[in-house]
């Protein structure tokens, strides 16, 4: 992250393990982050589990960010815990990047974190 | 239709015997680098393919048995089982018992022997499987080959390349079915690229968690077959739809993006062609920017077309298939009749000769260079890499070395040593009891070896060379080395030589080749009970070859083998004494001089000068004593004799001949001096002499250099 670009904008952390039990939630979550701010940051380093739920739920963050004009971005490593899931999804080492360059217009910098779900 | 299938199954038996071959040279490989997927993925697809064939061919017991070991090195291979020793044994074993199991019929011990390994692979399975970890962490190796999608550089012929399309129903999660899991189990069947489709994927506020929106294509390279493919998506409900489609990798790997979106019927090829001809060519652009001048671009096009079109010859130059298999019987076939085609141009070119024709001479010419061509392709035809038996020791010296509770490494050098067929096949007993030796009494034991200063290892290194029409194979080993005084004792006590007799250690070494002598007081299961070495050097002389010994006493001991590299045909050269023709092999002549007569009528030795240096020779009429004496100078061929050079006295050089080599009757074994005969042009027959053994003749009657 460049720091210093967009000193507004929100850094989510996503804790939960986002299923169909979290992502109703989540969604509404991530809608109204999008609504209310500038964009927002997702951090899915700490999330333990990332399955096509939470896949399908970031295209659609990224899809939703693009029509309102807004930022989002993706930060975190590609952790260990959730490469199984996103290889047999299609997403690896060599093509991370350009899922991340993918779901942001602008990279922008963390300031404070909010948790997705408790 | 029943010659057919017969013909069928022997392919199926010589395929199947070359795999079992190639199986034991791999476990070894394996045995040494565990690690290695490359030779994991060969283990595995050997065993693959000989329980596939052998079902085919309905040697149920063979597929049933093989399919128990090939499990082993599923899980193997999948990073769930690690090659053991016991593993590579075991495997070993089934390997030596699926061999029997296609000879014929099971022995009560050879069931036995089945049913004590099929028990012991479940056993290794089955533990696997109860350590297997849950499925949603993948194994480092799994990890490794999914994060790294890479086509393999070359795949194996027996893999396919599948284009998998996987479009979920979006009720998919809701019936529990689970996308990634069988995306996973794909991946596992061998190497996978997965390409996720988001397009479905709805609004932020229209997605519904539940449902499932991505589908996938997966481009997987494999050596399972279809239906196997098919199983994985057994359980999906009817709304999901699954399409397998056979890639061509041959032809698709030139495929350029517009050909592939074609035959996905994503695009007519009319499309295509519309939208390519509204695309700029980079030249154009550069020359419109005026970045390069039209020129410099045709230059380079040029130079373009030009690689390609050499790429193009090479490929097309590079023969599909390299290889036949013919039977041996065949070739042995086609060298008779090239021999006859020989004998046949010479009787030819004698008559050629006699009638003073210059047309048919000329004519005459065209044909043995065309016969002396094919003789050479022929012969080429016959001649075989040594390490097609080489590699058969690695085996031998590493169950013996564990019998023996030693440890010794077989270093091979020069496998690819080339020699004619018959004489590798000839050479197997030979060798073989020369690395049991080597082994057994050459290599001491660890604790042994500590205390003489030396590495516990064992080491016997079997190498072979060219030296000349000859191949030098030598058996070295760093054991103890040859005991000439305990040599000495033994041949005192079985007669073979007298305490008073002064023998140099050399000669000493040379007693090893008597029938029944050895030193070893403890009769081993591997040897020691004095035969084999005599029966060494038998066979060796039986192929015209030669048995040498280089040893020192606490550093080890070398056996080398000289051998003829073809016992088919030979180049000779044709030489008269009397009325008696001979051939002498070409490859051993130096060089032919006259004679001065120097030497006496009764001589048999005696030596020259040539030119500065003193050499020993044989007088060949006195040596057959033949009759008559020559009224003209005579000739001495000179030639090699491994390390040294003898002359051979003779009355007349006639010249080269094609010599087709036949076997002498039991009549001449005795004589020294004789290899091999050789029916000339007007049918006589001409002796082939053994020049080694000539010049044996001459160490015996203790000629000196002056």
């Amino acid at each position: 992250m460049n720091a210093g670009m967009n000193p507004n904008l929100k850094n989510v952390a996503w804790t939960n393990p986002l299923t169909v039990e979290y992502a109703l939630q989540n969604r509404e979550l991530f809608d109204s982050l999008l609504f209310e701010n500038s964009g927002f940051v997702l951090d899915i380093s700490d999330v333990p589990k990332l399955d096509i739920t939470g896949i399908q739920l970031i295209i659609a963050v990224y899809q939703e960010s693009v029509r309102k004009n807004k930022i989002f971005d993706i930060t975190g490593s590609f952790n260990s815990a959730i490469s199984a899931e996103l290889v047999a999804c299609g997403v690896t080492p060599q093509n991370w990047m350009s899922w991340k360059e993918y779901f942001t217009k602008l990279n922008t910098p963390a300031q404070g974190k909010d948790v997705a779900h408790e | 239709m029943l010659l057919m299938n017969e013909k069928i199954t022997e392919v199926f038996f010589e395929e199947a015997y070359d795999l079992l071959d190639q199986l034991e040279s791999r476990l070894l490989e394996l045995e040494e680098s565990p690690q290695d997927e490359e030779r994991i993925s060969a283990v595995f697809r050997i065993m693959h393919t000989i329980k596939g064939s052998a079902g085919m061919f309905g040697f149920d017991v063979v597929a049933s048995f093989t399919h128990e070991i090939e499990t082993a090195y599923d899980l193997v291979r999948s990073g769930k089982l690690a090659v053991t020793k016991a593993l590579i044994t075991a495997t070993l074993e089934s390997r030596d018992l699926i061999r029997t199991m296609m000879a014929g019929e099971l022995s009560a011990d050879d069931e036995a022997l089945k049913t004590k390994l099929i028990t012991e692979f479940k056993k290794i399975t089955n533990k696997e499987s109860d350590n297997e970890p849950p499925p949603e962490v993948l194994s480092s190796s799994v990890r490794e080959q999914l994060q790294a999608p890479s086509i393999p550089e070359s795949t194996a012929e027996s893999e396919t390349t599948y284009r998998i399309r996987f479009k979920p129903s979006k009720d998919m999660l809701f019936y529990g079915a689970r996308p990634l899991a069988l995306l996973h189990e794909l991946s596992q069947m061998g190497i996978a690229t997965i390409i996720p489709y988001f397009d479905n994927v709805p609004t932020l506020s229209e997605i519904e968690p539940e449902k499932c929106y991505i589908s996938w294509d997966i481009v997987l390279t494999t050596g399972k077959a279809r239906n196997e493919i098919e199983d994985v998506f057994i359980f999906l409900d009817d709304a999901s739809k699954v399409e397998i489609h056979v890639l061509d990798i041959e032809k698709m790997q030139s495929c350029k993006l517009g050909e592939i979106l074609v035959e996905r019927d994503l695009i007519s090829r009319n499309d295509i062609d519309t939208f390519l001809s509204r695309q700029k060519r980079l030249g154009d652009i550069l020359v419109e920017e005026n970045i390069v001048s039209r020129a410099a671009v045709d230059s380079a096009l040029a130079e373009q077309n030009h690689i390609k079109k050499v790429a193009q010859n090479k490929r097309t130059a590079e023969p599909e298939n390299n290889s036949v298999r013919v039977s041996s019987e065949k070739l042995d076939q086609l060298i008779d009749l090239v021999g006859e085609l020989v004998t046949f141009s010479a009787r030819l070119g004698q008559l050629t000769g006699e009638m003073n024709n210059p047309t048919l001479s000329s004519v005459y010419e065209q044909g043995e260079r065309l016969i002396l061509s094919l003789r050479d392709t022929t012969m080429d035809m016959r001649m075989l890499p040594i390490g097609t038996i080489f590699s058969r020791y690695k085996r031998l010296v590493r169950d013996l070395s564990a019998d023996l509770k030693k440890s010794i490494e077989l270093e091979i050098e020069g496998a690819e040593t080339e020699m004619d067929k018959t004489v590798i096949e000839k050479l197997n007993d030979p060798l073989v009891h020369l690395i049991r030796n080597a082994v057994d009494h050459g290599v001491e034991m660890p604790d042994v070896r500590t205390a003489c200063g030396k590495n516990a290892e064992g080491h016997v290194k079997l190498s072979a060379t060219h030296a000349g029409a000859f191949v030098l194979i030598e058996i070295r080993d760093d054991g103890a080395g040859l005991d000439a005084e305990k040599i000495r004792a033994k041949g005192i006590e079985r007669g073979l030589i007298t305490a008073q007799d002064d023998i140099a250690d050399q000669d000493l070494y040379d007693l090893i080749f008597e029938p029944g002598f050895s030193t070893n007081s403890k009769v081993t299961a591997v040897s020691g009970r004095g035969v084999g070495m005599d029966v060494v050097r038998k066979n060796i002389l039986s192929l015209g070859g030669s048995v040498s010994i280089d040893t020192k006493k606490g550093e080890g001991t070398a056996f080398i083998l000289k051998l003829p590299l073809t016992l088919a045909i030979i180049d000779g050269m044709l030489v008269r004494v009397g009325d008696a023709t001979y051939v002498i092999p070409l490859n051993s002549v130096v060089e032919c001089i006259e004679f001065d007569g120097a030497a006496g009528e009764g001589d048999l030795c005696s030596c020259i000068n040539v030119r500065g240096e003193y050499l020993p020779f044989i007088n060949l009429r006195n040596y057959f004593d033949i009759s008559g004496s020559d009224n003209q100078k005579q000739q001495v061929v000179i030639v090699n004799d491994q390390d040294s050079k003898i002359g051979l006295i003779v009355d007349t050089v006639i010249g080269n001949y094609q010599t087709v080599i036949k076997p002498l009757s039991r009549l001449y074994k005795t004589i020294d001096g004789f290899s091999g005969a050789t029916i000339l042009g007007d049918g006589s027959v001409a002796i082939i002499l053994d020049v080694y053994k000539l010049s044996g003749v001459i160490r015996k009657t203790d000629v000196r250099n002056a």
